[in-house]
């Protein structure tokens, strides 16, 4: 297991990304503690939660000799000694170049300001308060009094730079001059031990570092790779990809010879066909952009079905990208049937905001819902196609096609729980399975995943359309998913054989 | 007062439009009426908030020249312009051409990269490691095969195993989903009639 550095996420131990964040886990490895199992970074070298010692005779090492380095602990932090180092490597070339005087005028306020910064991380001596040196020019700095103890004199700290000593310098205080300056004065000296205070304090380090009977050293934790597709192989996929999504080019309309309509589409067609003359259907397109590739084709199938037994459509959507996908499905359907016209064959009256509100609201009143239609902008009583529908009661059958189940549901439970219709929802294929259960409880009275339903539709409906080509890309892409599927198990397979031999 | 006054705003509108439901009155179907048709109006000044805001976030990060302030840019233009085509031509020529040659192309090239990502992963994660990966992998295959528009030609027996998958498993999985989401949404309620929970406040 593999806890997500960013988001705490508990990935398992193979895990190249957080599942939750997606944040990279390549680079992070972890020592399990032996004393309570917790898991710590790898520089750590006390866990985190028990402060057990995770490598072995490290406690005895900082005990005893009390010089563990600071990188050990926190790599990427730069100590102060650190800081003071690497300004002195950085101001070393200039040196002599300049005096320190005008180093030391050309120094501003902010340069000054600086100490304060510094000075906190640093401990103070007791001689010198890091406040007094909080805006300090740097002058005053320098005229200090320091301590005979001081292992360096001010002037010996300052860098003497000609340029900026910061440049090109990452993770640096800005100019420590004024920061090695308040540190360079002298910690206090220790007061002296007795024997006794000697002898305890000995009896306590034995007892703290003693190590347990049972407890082994850390067992560091590295996360397994696991193995990735090879960038051949990833491109070797994507061209079958694509490959699939052109076969219609080379196939025409072949497989489409060998589709049977299921007893759903069969028995959708089979309610459309009986619709008398003049009757009306409440068709929602409840899906985006996104999914049209997938629900297009069926919805233009059953439109044009529609159109074609002279049945009056009512087109409307609960999701703000379908108004435009039915206002160009009906322009399709209507640049091939010059008699199917806006308003009187059918009517798009557009976008219905407030999921459940608003579906509640076509019960009682569609004037309500939508005070003017899309295109024409004219009330629904004008158009000729709204006379006698005053509600969704009114309407013979309701399509919905959806990408979305909770849209289906709201149809279910918000409008058809109140109105009682026939509902048909004709969804996407992920989302079918969702459905299944208002199937099965009647409440829809069909369900089709869209996917090549349309080519079924066409052929249930006796009609010949363009939309059948979309099955050969549809079974094309089915077959690279089942072919990579046997694939990459073949390949598995292969190499857990080729490791076992190798292990006996 | 404060609390009081939303309290029972809110508690009235949701006896009412629940009774509504239960007691098919013409009275109470009118005041609930009334109040769903309320509900469909804030939810369409939700999307105008949603618009001023999403304009004033952008609008700052342009205005601080923050990074990806050219995106904000271009974000806020598209936004004015087909909001301008919008209201001003509904349902005109110059908003189909926006819909149709900008709208419906992107989604529909993000949607379609999915099938790139599907393939890749389905070489990662179809492997029969355990016990429970071959089960999810003949599942898989099985109703992958039945995907196939001629998969009723392979084999009949082919959408038979699909249907049983889906109607006996898959459909009980869902229904306990289903059953589940419905008792959570009905203490949700009752804490909110209840005062319990009080979001609104």
């Amino acid at each position: 297991m593999i806890v997500c550095p960013a988001c705490n996420h508990r990935n398992p131990s193979d895990a190249l990304v957080c599942e939750a964040c997606g944040g990279s886990l390549e680079h992070f490895v972890y020592r399990a503690c032996p004393s309570c199992g917790a898991l710590n970074p790898a520089e750590n070298v006390f866990c985190h939660r028990c402060f057990d010692d995770l490598v072995p005779g490290s406690a005895e090492t900082i005990v005893e000799a009390s010089d563990i380095p600071v990188e050990s602990f926190v790599p990427s932090e730069p100590s102060v000694t650190d800081r003071e180092e690497a300004v002195r490597e950085a101001a070393a070339p200039p040196v002599g170049e300049r005096p320190t005087s005008d180093l030391i005028l050309e120094a501003d306020a902010e340069v000054a300001t600086t100490a304060e910064v510094v000075s906190e991380e640093t401990e103070p001596g007791p001689l010198a308060e890091p406040q007094q040196l909080v805006g300090e020019p740097i002058e005053r700095l320098e005229a200090a009094p320091s301590e005979p103890e001081a292992p360096m004199q001010p002037s010996e700290l300052i860098p003497e730079a000609e340029e900026d000593v910061l440049e090109g310098l990452e993770g640096l205080v800005p100019i420590a001059a004024a920061a090695t300056q308040a540190h360079a004065f002298a910690l206090p000296v220790p007061p002296s031990v007795s024997e006794t205070e000697q002898h305890d304090a000995e009896l306590f380090h034995s007892i703290a570092s003693e190590r347990g009977p049972l407890r082994d050293a850390a067992r560091v934790v590295i996360p397994r790779r696991a193995r990735l597709l090879s960038r051949r192989g990833r491109a070797l996929l994507y061209l079958l990809v694509l490959l699939a999504a052109l076969t219609p080019v080379f196939t025409g309309d072949r497989t489409s010879l060998l589709l049977r309509p299921r007893d759903s589409v069969t028995s959708l067609a089979r309610d459309i066909q009986s619709l008398p003359t003049g009757s009306a259907v409440l068709i929602s397109f409840d899906y985006g952009p996104a999914y049209a590739g997938e629900v297009d084709p069926l919805a233009l199938a059953v439109g044009r079905h529609l159109a074609a037994s002279q049945v009056r459509v009512v087109a409307m959507s609960t999701d703000p990208g379908g108004v435009g996908l039915a206002e160009h499905l009906y322009r399709t359907i209507a640049g091939e049937m010059p008699d199917y016209r806006y308003g009187e064959s059918y009517a798009i009256l557009g976008y219905l905001p407030g999921p459940e509100a608003g579906l509640r609201t076509l019960c009682t009143s569609l004037g309500k819902a939508f005070k003017v239609d899309y295109v024409q902008r004219r009330t629904l009583s004008e158009l000729p196609v709204m006379k006698d529908l005053t509600s969704v009661q009114d309407f013979d059958q309701v399509i919905v096609f959806a990408d979305d189940s909770r849209s289906v549901r709201s149809w279910i439970e918000q409008v058809q729980s109140q109105c009682n219709f026939s509902l048909h929802a004709l969804v996407t294929a992920a989302i079918e399975p969702m459905l299944l259960p208002y199937q099965q409880s009647g409440q829809l009275s069909t369900l089709i995943a869209a996917a090549h339903s349309a080519g079924e539709y066409e052929k249930a409906s006796g009609m010949e359309e363009p939309s059948l080509h979309w099955t050969d890309a549809y079974g094309a892409f089915c077959l690279v998913l089942l072919v990579t599927a046997i694939a990459t198990n073949v390949a598995y397979l292969r190499t857990r054989a080729r490791q076992r031999s190798h292990g006996q | 007062m404060k609390k009081i006054l939303p309290m029972a705003a809110a508690i009235l509108c949701g006896l009412f439009v629940l009774t509504d439901f239960f007691v098919p009155h013409p009275s109470i179907g009118a005041v609930a009426a009334v109040l769903v048709e309320g509900a469909t109006i804030l939810a369409a000044f939700a999307l105008f908030l949603g618009v001023v805001n999403l304009l004033s976030v952008h609008g700052r990060r342009v205005a601080r020249e923050a990074r990806g302030r050219g995106l904000g840019v271009v974000l806020i233009a598209s936004l004015l312009a087909t909001l301008a085509i919008g209201v001003a031509l509904p349902g005109s020529a110059a908003l189909n051409w926006v819909f149709d040659y900008v709208y419906y192309p992107l989604q529909a090239t993000m949607a379609a990269l999915l099938a790139f990502f599907v393939v890749s992963a389905a070489y990662r994660a179809f492997r029969v490691r355990t016990a429970q990966a071959a089960i999810m992998l003949v599942s898989s295959l099985l109703v992958i095969a039945t995907q196939l528009p001629f998969g009723q030609a392979i084999s009949p027996y082919l959408p038979i195993a699909r249907d049983w998958i889906l109607t006996v498993p898959v459909t009980a999985g869902m229904r306990g989903i289903v059953l589940g989401t419905a008792l959570g949404t009905m203490a949700t309620a009752l804490r909110i009639l209840l005062t319990v929970d009080r979001p609104y406040v």
